[in-house]
């Protein structure tokens, strides 16, 4: 495709042309020679046919972390014979930032060169993510010619919500099914803990007989253990409009999806199982299972969330007794911004289930971004979060977790309540 | 490496102002050389208006204001020369004049569209810019170079024979033979100048 400049050159050299020849003046074709000389020189770097040029990528589809840096690869080749000066811009999402390198680069290729371009990004959200089209434009070095083509190959780019190790703190539900765990349920049975020594009953294994038991007693004797097991855990997050405070980058919603899937992920390595219920515009739920796969779903529903006020916790309450299994741990995470989402875990705790709840500070993240401090506001804003956390602790454990400090130092605090009741 | 530290790095600063300092340069250049050719005449100061349009453009990166500064001035320069005496030497000036205008429009746009590029880049922007910045100047220079042949050649032609003496029927062949000899230099030029180089550096 001609450029502008190309139309600007052929204007002049036509007026200077039809000047020189009505005033019979030799210097305006000076300028109709020039411009004429531009535009043939010009037809020399014409630009490479699309087959020529080759874009691939390193990987189609990825998986990652969001925050995490990822490096994305493209190597573009020139086939043909002729030099070419092409710019490439690979497209990226709005919440893809570029961490070093760019996806945007001027390429000079001769015939038959490959040339790899390689750029690191970070996924600003937990989402979806589609990299490309890249967009190809060639322009000859006198700016005459110009073309603009695009690959339609695009990567996928899966950011997954990111998983904090919380290391020692295991939180465990009270209540234990009958299914292998590891959690000791105050019963004889299958474990590893030494329980008591019982009379020897036919069919137990010789290496359970308690030896010198049974030489002192004379009778034979067998070691009984402690069962462990495992338990249900349903995580529920509240995503309401009104509880996401903070800015973009950093908010009560990004934090609550980073408690609820270090949480999940700890919880299924100590093989219970857990579910997932958020509420907020839609409501979206996972049954309870266990395995790595079902922390992939976990994190699949986790993905792309927004705030909404749709729903109300009241929802909950039913989507609980109707789907859910009874006895189990509902484990909140929640800012606990309003009386409404306090009185609705209170309700649930009331009723049947054992509660804890995970509260990210929304005064502390509010501080951060503030710039005039109304310490007046914030001292209101503690009082009044401090009132519904020991509203909330008179159900269960209730940890109040500054979103700067790791979660792990906040939940040890759980784990410290659940041995001393 | 951490984009802060950067930041406080003279040569990080002017690596990111490059563009500025480049662009403005060469169009402050551009309006000496000029008002140095025109003065002491009537319109002398003239082009230092076509630099501020210029200049303006370079600020906010507006390719048509760059444009229409360097052409604003080519015209004062032009129409300056309408009256020059009709030699050789000054018409072969006239052409180079020309060709520099069209040069730094396109060299200005060029910088326009590495500046942007550039401010993409986070850390070490590396060898690709480099390596297209250097071919591209190498490129133009030689298209320019091209250019200069192929205009100062048909200039010859025109020269040697008025309008009227190339129109007689007699002269029609010497016309026809006089533009194949030319022709046939500037193919001559571009297969030694152009396309051997490039066949044996392809074949390495």
């Amino acid at each position: 495709m001609k450029t502008k400049n190309f139309g600007y050159l052929f204007a002049i050299f036509f007026i200077t042309i039809t000047l020189g020849m009505m005033l019979m003046d030799y210097i305006f074709f000076i300028p109709a020679f020039t411009s004429l000389a531009i535009m043939i020189v010009g037809y020399l770097d014409l630009p490479p046919d699309e087959k020529d040029i080759s874009i691939e990528r390193d990987q189609e589809e990825v998986h990652t972390y969001e925050g995490e840096e990822f490096t994305v690869g493209l190597t573009v080749k020139n086939h043909g014979d002729s030099k070419a000066f092409i710019e490439i811009k690979d497209e990226l999402s709005t919440n893809v930032k570029v961490t070093e390198g760019s996806n945007h680069h001027s390429l000079y290729l001769k015939g038959g060169e490959k040339k790899r371009i390689e750029y690191k990004v970070k996924f600003l959200k937990t989402e979806n993510y589609s990299i490309g089209p890249v967009n190809v434009r060639y322009q000859d070095p006198l700016g005459l010619f110009s073309k603009n083509w695009n690959f339609q190959k695009s990567m996928n780019a899966i950011a997954l919500p990111p998983v904090e190790d919380l290391g020692r703190t295991k939180l465990r539900p009270k209540y234990t099914r009958g299914w292998l765990g590891n959690i000791k349920s105050a019963q004889m049975g299958v474990g590893s803990e030494f329980f008591s020594i019982r009379e020897y009953l036919q069919g137990d294994e010789m290496r359970d007989i308690n030896w010198k038991a049974t030489a002192r007693y004379l009778d034979p004797k067998t070691n009984s253990f402690e069962a462990e097991k495992s338990g249900d855990v349903i995580v529920v997050v509240d995503a309401f409009y009104e509880s996401n405070v903070g800015v973009f980058e950093e908010n009560m919603l990004k934090h609550s999806v980073r408690a609820a899937t270090s949480l999940a992920s700890d919880i299924i390595s100590d093989r219970n199982r857990v579910g997932l219920l958020v509420i907020g515009d839609f409501v979206r739920w996972v049954y309870p299972r266990s395995g790595q796969e079902q922390l992939y779903e976990i994190m699949d529903n986790m993905m792309d969330l927004e705030g909404g006020s749709h729903w109300r916790l009241e929802h909950a309450k039913f989507i609980m007794d109707k789907i859910f299994p009874n006895r189990c741990l509902l484990l909140f995470i929640s800012p606990l911004t309003s009386d409404k989402v306090t009185e609705a875990i209170a309700g649930l705790a009331r009723k049947k289930y054992e509660i804890a709840v995970v509260s990210p500070s929304p005064v502390d993240l509010q501080k951060k971004y503030i710039d005039i401090e109304d310490e007046l506001a914030e001292k209101l804003q503690r009082i009044e979060r401090n009132n519904r956390m020991a509203e909330l602790r008179d159900y269960g454990p209730v940890i109040d977790w500054n979103t700067d400090q790791p979660l792990e130092v906040a939940i040890e605090g759980v784990r410290r309540y659940q041995m001393r009741t | 490496m951490s984009e802060k530290r950067n930041r406080n790095d003279i040569w990080y600063m002017l690596r990111k102002r490059g563009f500025f300092l480049k662009a403005i340069l060469s169009t402050t250049l551009l309006v000496l050389l000029i008002i140095g050719l025109l003065y002491p005449g009537r319109y002398w100061y003239f082009p230092i208006f076509g630099g501020l349009v210029s200049i303006i453009g370079i600020l906010f990166k507006s390719k048509i204001l760059i444009t229409s500064g360097i052409v604003f001035i080519g015209a004062i320069f032009f129409l300056s020369n309408l009256t020059i005496e009709r030699s050789p030497f000054n018409m072969i000036l006239l052409i180079a004049f020309f060709i520099l205008f069209y040069g730094v429009i396109v060299y200005l746009n060029d910088l326009l569209r590495r500046d942007i590029i550039c401010k993409d880049f986070r850390g070490n922007i590396g060898n690709t810019l480099y390596r297209y910045r250097k071919n591209w100047n190498r490129s133009i220079i030689k298209n320019l170079s091209f250019v200069f042949l192929i205009a100062i050649s048909a200039f010859m032609v025109s020269w040697i024979g008025t309008f009227e003496f190339w129109v007689r029927m007699e002269n029609i062949v010497l016309l026809v033979i006089s533009a194949l000899f030319i022709l046939g230099i500037q193919l001559l030029l571009y297969i030694l100048f152009i396309k051997i180089p490039t066949f044996y550096k392809s074949g390495e």
